[in-house]
């Protein structure tokens, strides 16, 4: 997804006199942020609940909110628009996924809350005892949420160093680096809570922002919507296949199945996100859950809806080739759109690039923030914390050094493929997603004869097919977009290993379910009742790794 | 219990039948067929119609869908919650809720 902007020459996208603005904005955030750090730092908080899903008291307009803010990511701000402005049709398919997304989860969330679990550990431990399941969630939240961090913060690198105007390898570098920090100080101290703001706060900010450029482009073209969209046609790449399928070039070579599987893969993949997961759990309950997703979802629609109009405003008035300059994928679209449609030298472009930029590191800070603390609830609830009884202090601090290490990992790992294409990554972590979680979940709430064997098969097959069949598809060797280009083993002819190992870890799930002598009928009713309704139906048979489970009140 | 688990999968599926249907025609006819290139009106395809209203037809169904397990399902878990001496297992009613 985040294509190599230094393929592309030196660049100067805003130009020097918005500069200095853009740079002070910069410090200025990095500076208020670490003020906010510092006062959450010194409220002493060792209440694990309390860190992880906020003591699950956020109210359904907040989480709502701060939900619609975790669907604002890195990829969909700039890759997403970027790919609409530059690949039309196509890119517009891809920002209607991400709003089809939040319907997974609109049907899942009341189901995910009211099972009481808030990591995939606790989820994958309703239909299966043992540590066998814990750590198998463990080992999946790592495959997700590492490959995604890595792009992130890589990503997030070469965003700021473009818009400070020192796009070279060693300054993509240093701010990959200064952005990885930031963001350990942040997923170590702020908890649930201090996120849900930053994600709350970043929605109005950007849907502010994506306003005032598209209502800008509008009145370029005479408010009239059509005349923009003829612009954008005219000036883009291929004004013949602008508005038709089959431009994106990474996708449309390797034929239409490919893209159909990167689209379903997407949805499914990106509903069951641990951060997700995580912020589903912070509802008070169950229905405040449902209507966190629907309020949600409002929000995105408006989001989507303006995403894809500043991608269209972005082809119309810079055009194509200008995007494609500057970076071959399109991930600068929404800043040229700020820097282009004001003219040069007023006050109002300068602050409209600024303010551009405050979004951009805003949703930087807040999309790895969010993946990372994640991880780290993972990390201390399901396999630091069950190392024997330890204090909610001890367990506390696990989750704090968690964040640091899974940050400490993750940036060396950016900073080492820093020159190289990581589409691939993107491509396992989602399919991983979608691979190992949404099945076992579907299975978890709706099948009766779902027990440990089929868990452990569902989720480690899928596992494994997705890391072969990543290593063996066209993203890793054989076209001139892969990692090594040179190279020739892509005998799996997909982008996505979501395509086989998604039906594969179902098929995995249900064989592995029958051929087991376990009966799970029984357990089934509890979970049944207790996804319905939050409650739990009488008392189960005792399991000591279920440390989780929630006591009578 | 049967009534809540009726209502609410009936919700559930109207929903997911109403959104999939467009979504699962509109993503084949995207990936397998020119379809969508077809021009219906100035420079605007039938696949850009389309998608704009799926994306109209999801937000609308999303808020049905809430106004539909708001009306039926939840007074049934209510009523379910308030006749049965069960435990909360959800982890549920923060003894220090904040406004947030």
């Amino acid at each position: 997804m985040t294509t190599d902007i230094l393929s592309s020459g030196v660049l100067d996208p805003i130009g020097p006199d918005a500069r200095r603005p853009v740079i002070i904005a910069f410090l200025v955030f990095i500076g208020v942020s670490l003020l906010w750090v510092f006062t959450l730092a010194t409220a002493d908080e060792v209440d694990p609940e309390k860190l992880y899903v906020a003591d699950r008291s956020l109210s359904p307009a907040f989480n709502g909110w701060a939900m619609a803010g975790e669907q604002i990511s890195v990829v969909t701000l700039l890759t997403v628009s970027g790919g609409i402005a530059l690949f039309g049709y196509d890119g517009f398919t891809y920002a209607l996924d991400g709003l089809i997304t939040l319907g997974v989860l609109l049907l899942l969330g009341q189901k995910i809350r009211n099972s009481g679990h808030y990591t995939l550990g606790g989820l994958f431990s309703l239909r299966a005892s043992g540590s066998g399941p814990r750590i198998a969630a463990s080992t999946v939240t790592l495959a997700i949420s590492i490959p995604l961090l890595v792009i992130q913060l890589r990503a997030a690198g070469i965003s700021v160093a473009l818009l400070i105007g020192l796009p070279n390898d060693a300054t993509q570098v240093i701010c990959t680096v200064l952005m990885g920090c930031l963001v350990a100080c942040f997923a170590a101290v702020t908890g649930l809570r201090g996120n849900s703001f930053m994600h709350a706060a970043k929605v109005p900010i950007t849907l502010a922002v994506l306003l005032v450029m598209t209502l800008l482009a509008l009145s370029k073209f005479a408010w009239d919507p059509g005349v923009l969209l003829s612009a954008a046609v005219k000036n883009s790449v291929a004004p013949d296949a602008y508005l038709k399928p089959g431009l994106w070039p990474y996708t449309a070579r390797l034929g239409s199945l490919n893209t159909f599987g990167n689209h379903v893969v997407f949805i499914l993949g990106t509903a069951v996100m641990p951060p997700m997961i995580l912020r589903i759990g912070a509802s008070r309950t169950g229905r405040a859950a449902r209507r966190s997703m629907s309020i949600a979802t409002g929000l995105g629609g408006v989001f989507v809806a303006l995403l894809v109009t500043t991608g269209f405003a972005a082809a119309a008035v810079v055009g194509g080739a200008g995007i494609g300059t500057v970076d071959a994928g399109g991930q600068t679209a929404p800043i040229l759109l700020a820097s282009d449609v004001l003219r040069d030298g007023s006050t109002q472009r300068v602050a409209l690039i600024t303010l551009m930029a405050c979004v951009i590191f805003l949703t930087v800070l807040t999309t790895v923030t969010g993946v990372t603390f994640a991880a780290a609830v993972s990390l201390a609830h399901d396999v630091l914390a069950r190392g024997g009884r330890r204090t909610d202090t001890e367990e506390v601090r696990a989750l704090r050094v968690a964040a640091i290490v899974m940050c400490a990992v993750s940036l060396s790992l950016a900073a080492a493929i820093h020159r190289y294409p990581n589409e691939f990554l993107v491509a396992f972590a989602i399919s991983v997603a979608a691979s190992c979680v949404f099945p076992t979940l579907i299975y978890s709430f709706f099948w009766h004869r779902f027990n440990r064997r089929g868990l452990l098969w569902s989720v480690y097959g899928g596992l494994l097919l997705c890391a072969l069949l990543t290593v063996f598809s066209p993203i890793v060797s054989g076209t001139e977009f892969a990692l090594w280009p040179e190279a020739s083993f892509d005998w799996y002819p997909f982008q996505t290993p979501g395509l086989v190992s998604v039906p594969a870890a179902f098929a995995l799930g249900w064989l592995g379910s029958i051929t087991s002598a376990e009966d799970s009928g029984p357990d089934f009713q509890h979970v049944q009742y207790r996804v319905l309704t939050g409650r739990e139906l009488g008392a189960r048979p005792a399991d000591p790794q279920r440390r989780d489970r929630p006591q009578p009140r | 219990m049967d009534r809540l688990r009726e209502t609410a999968h009936s919700a559930q599926r109207t929903f997911l039948v109403v959104n999939a249907v467009p979504f699962s025609v509109g993503i084949a006819l995207s990936c397998f067929t020119d379809v969508p290139a077809a021009t219906v009106s100035g420079n605007l395809t039938l696949g850009m119609v389309w998608g704009i209203l799926q994306c109209a037809l999801f937000v609308a169904s999303a808020w049905l869908y809430e106004m539909r397990s708001t009306r039926s399902s939840d007074p049934v878990e209510l009523s379910l919650e308030s006749d049965a001496p069960h435990t909360d297992a959800s982890g549920a009613a923060a003894a220090h809720r904040t406004r947030w």
